[in-house]
């Protein structure tokens, strides 16, 4: 029995390492695809001189896109990816369900909603992202508060509230579209709720980038007593957890990433949803290894989808269509393999 | 039996407004061949649709009964104050319309329509959802065909014929048509020669929209100048979205940017004041041109009515002075009394076309902060590690 046992152990260190090799991998060659021609040599050559601050003499075409224009995507889509991923694996865990992805709440309908409205009140960029931040959590602050004057089980009270509140926003956004201008104001609200990151300045990623970070903090720390939880409530509770604070701790948390995520990207599906599973089939259900392997997987799988995005047709590719085209097969397979296993 | 009646009801008022209005009614043939029964003078037309509603203006302001949608500010300023009190109806027919036939009988009922037109390109089974509304509201619908540069003329003969107004249909078809004859005369000596150009229809950080060639919308720039985006794919007038990337790969002779409202020029400074842009010879030498916006609609056409013609007048005297040889202010001017019956003031017409003729001072801005951040995190990092 025990001989089975150990035989069946992966060697989780070693995937990890593997991980983080290919993330880095897809960091480096994001930075050398893309439309304007850039060997990887050159990407290399441009950082060496901004942090050894080499006397090199770039061509600023090069110099920018590197620095200026692909810098900041990458960043973006590593950190909307990995907030995306990690929120989907702390609702999963949250409420026990495989199923739930991080709109589950209503956050990207809520952000989806602030956004249109900015485009529909002709504001700038910077009110979009603000928008749409502020939507979000204004979402998944009434599904909260319908969850909480309601009686039964409390994660399905607010699976339910959460559907409520958030095909209330999707009927305004809905709304917003038909009385909104058809020549410039629709187009722009149908793009954004596609998602792209093809406008991600320094300023977006530092500003999720924080905020994503602040989030996935506490989650981490906490990932430990989601493993308790997920035994059950009076599990936890007889191991000395208050299971309502620590799921309204991370239901904060996760509520903060997505919102900062999808504010600057706008909405991309289907990663927060599936990244877990990914972790789950190569990590095992242990929480303490989920939460960071969702980061790292989430942001890199994101970064991929955007090179596709960036590389694929003359025109960018919104992402949140090309998230589906790629996950769905990868998804199909591992079902199948997985199934094929056990 | 109640339907029965109401049926019976339905007919009898039928046949009586038919029977009335024969007397002095006349048989109008529109431009997809459905034949409309029009009062004699028609002097109440609601349009249905932006390019209805802008077709409309050289005839005359009094003859809105309605309009499709809300006017802008620069609709406000440039038309008459008449409009913005008008009811609004947006698209009356077809998979946008945004009323019911009920709803058309009621408004009907209310102002007094003589005739609902509709201008643009014909499609697919238009004829038989107009004459389907029509049956239903009994209000006289009326199609227009108003799509490439050489329909305009031809457009504006038929609404004069609509509207009773051979006469006037007849001048203004001779001056659009002239414009576009002139272009293509002009363009035919230019041959070969053109500038290459883009159109950046927004911008957002490091994403840029620009409008492809072979689009609807596209018409006019890609005639007069060799337009270097890739073919569109979005059918919008937004155009199809590129990154910063692709315009250094482009390098346009000209770059014209859209302006952001009536007298306003946000995209125009942010590219004059961004250090990525300034890598492109077209911002170093001057050659960044802004598209007057909401004057009272934008000159290059979004939506793409007949008032797009301006843009040759203008596109044509700064790309190509030698050949499209005219005092260009003067022919705005005649442009905007023929299509506003607006006297553009000398003041407006220079705030109008602030940055619109190329040649402007720069104002630069170095990409300094950003990278001495970068680089202070990244020295941080690296001094830590060792």
């Amino acid at each position: 029995m025990t001989e089975q046992k150990t035989r069946h152990v992966p060697n989780y260190k070693l995937r990890f390492v593997l991980l983080i090799i290919a993330a880095l991998l897809c960091i480096l060659i994001s930075f050398s695809v893309g439309r304007f021609p850039v060997s990887l040599a050159d990407v290399i050559m441009v950082f060496a001189t901004e942090i050894f601050k080499l006397d090199i003499a770039w061509d600023f075409a090069t110099w920018s896109t590197v620095i200026n224009i692909r810098l900041p995507r990458i960043l973006a889509a590593f950190f909307v990816g990995a907030a995306l991923a990690t929120a989907g694996a702390a609702y999963q865990g949250m409420f026990q369900n495989p199923l739930v992805s991080p709109d589950i709440l209503g956050a990207s309908s809520g952000a989806g909603f602030g956004a249109a409205l900015a485009i529909f009140m002709n504001l700038g960029p910077v009110w979009i992202t603000a928008f749409a931040f502020a939507g979000a959590v204004i979402c998944v602050g009434a599904a909260y508060a319908v969850s909480r004057f309601t009686k039964g089980s409390a994660t399905l009270s607010m699976v339910l509230a959460g559907i409520l509140v958030s095909s209330l926003f999707t009927a305004m956004t809905s709304f917003l579209k038909t009385v909104a201008d058809t020549e410039d104001q629709l187009p722009e609200i149908t793009y954004w709720l596609m998602g792209s990151l093809a406008g991600a300045e320094i300023g977006d990623a530092i500003f999720a980038g924080v905020l994503i970070i602040a989030g996935i903090i506490p989650i981490f720390l906490l990932r430990w007593r989601m493993n308790v939880l997920t035994l059950g409530e009076d599990e936890a509770k007889s191991m000395g957890i208050n299971p309502h604070r620590l799921r309204f701790v991370v239901v904060a948390c996760a509520t903060l990433i997505t919102a900062a995520a999808v504010s600057i990207s706008g909405i991309i599906g289907w990663i927060g949803l599936v990244i877990p599973h990914f972790c789950r089939m190569i990590f095992g259900c242990d929480y303490r290894r989920i939460i960071p392997a969702a980061v790292i997987m989430g942001g890199a799988f994101l970064l991929l989808v955007d090179d596709l995005a960036r590389c694929m047709a003359t025109v960018e590719v919104p992402i949140g269509i090309l998230t589906a085209f790629v996950g769905a097969p990868i998804f199909a397979y591992l079902l199948m393999m997985g199934g094929r296993r056990s | 039996m109640r339907k029965t009646a109401l049926v019976c009801c339905l007919l009898l008022t039928a046949a009586l407004l038919c029977g009335t209005a024969a007397a002095e009614d006349r048989l109008f043939t529109d431009s997809i061949g459905r034949e409309v029964l029009l009062p004699a003078e028609v002097t109440n037309v609601a349009p249905s649709g932006s390019l209805a509603q802008i077709s409309l203006y050289p005839f005359g302001e009094e003859y809105y009964i309605s309009i499709s949608s809300a006017l802008k500010e620069g609709e406000r300023h440039f038309l008459a104050d008449r409009l913005d009190s008008l009811p609004i109806t947006g698209s009356m027919f077809g998979s946008k319309a945004t009323m019911n036939p009920e709803e058309i009988i009621s408004l009907d009922k209310k102002i007094g329509i003589d005739v609902i037109i509709d201008v643009g390109e014909p499609k697919g089974n238009m004829k038989e959802q107009m004459d389907n509304v029509q049956e239903k509201s009994g209000v006289p619908f009326v199609f227009i065909t108003q799509s490439s540069l050489d329909s305009i003329a031809e457009s504006y003969l038929t609404l004069g014929e609509m509207l009773g107004q051979e006469e006037k249909g007849e001048e203004l078809a001779e001056y659009f048509g002239g414009i576009v004859s002139m272009y293509e005369e002009n363009m035919e000596k230019i041959g070969d020669n053109k500038v290459s150009a883009i159109y950046v229809t927004k911008i957002d950080g490091n994403s840029v929209n620009l409008l492809g060639h072979n689009s609807y919308h596209a018409e006019i720039l890609d005639g007069i100048a060799e337009n270097i985006a890739p073919e569109a794919v979005v059918g919008s007038g937004l155009g199809d979205q590129y990154t910063m990337e692709d315009i250094f790969q482009m390098n346009p002779d000209y770059i014209i940017v859209a302006g952001s409202g009536l007298f306003e020029h946000d995209y125009y400074e942010e590219i004059m004041s961004s250090s990525m842009w300034a890598v492109l010879p077209a911002v170093q030498e001057g050659r960044v041109i802004e598209v007057p916006a909401e004057s009272p609609w934008s000159w290059m056409g979004n939506p793409p009515a007949a008032h797009r013609l301006v843009s040759i007048l203008w596109l044509g005297n700064v790309f190509y002075p030698d050949v499209f040889d005219y005092d260009l202010e003067e022919k705005v001017k005649e442009f905007y009394k023929v299509f506003y019956n607006y006297e553009l003031s000398d003041s407006e017409i220079s705030e109008m076309m602030k940055y619109s003729t190329g040649n402007a001072e720069k104002t630069a801005s170095s990409p300094i902060p950003i990278l001495g951040v970068l680089a202070g995190l990244s020295a941080a990092v690296f001094i830590r590690r060792r």
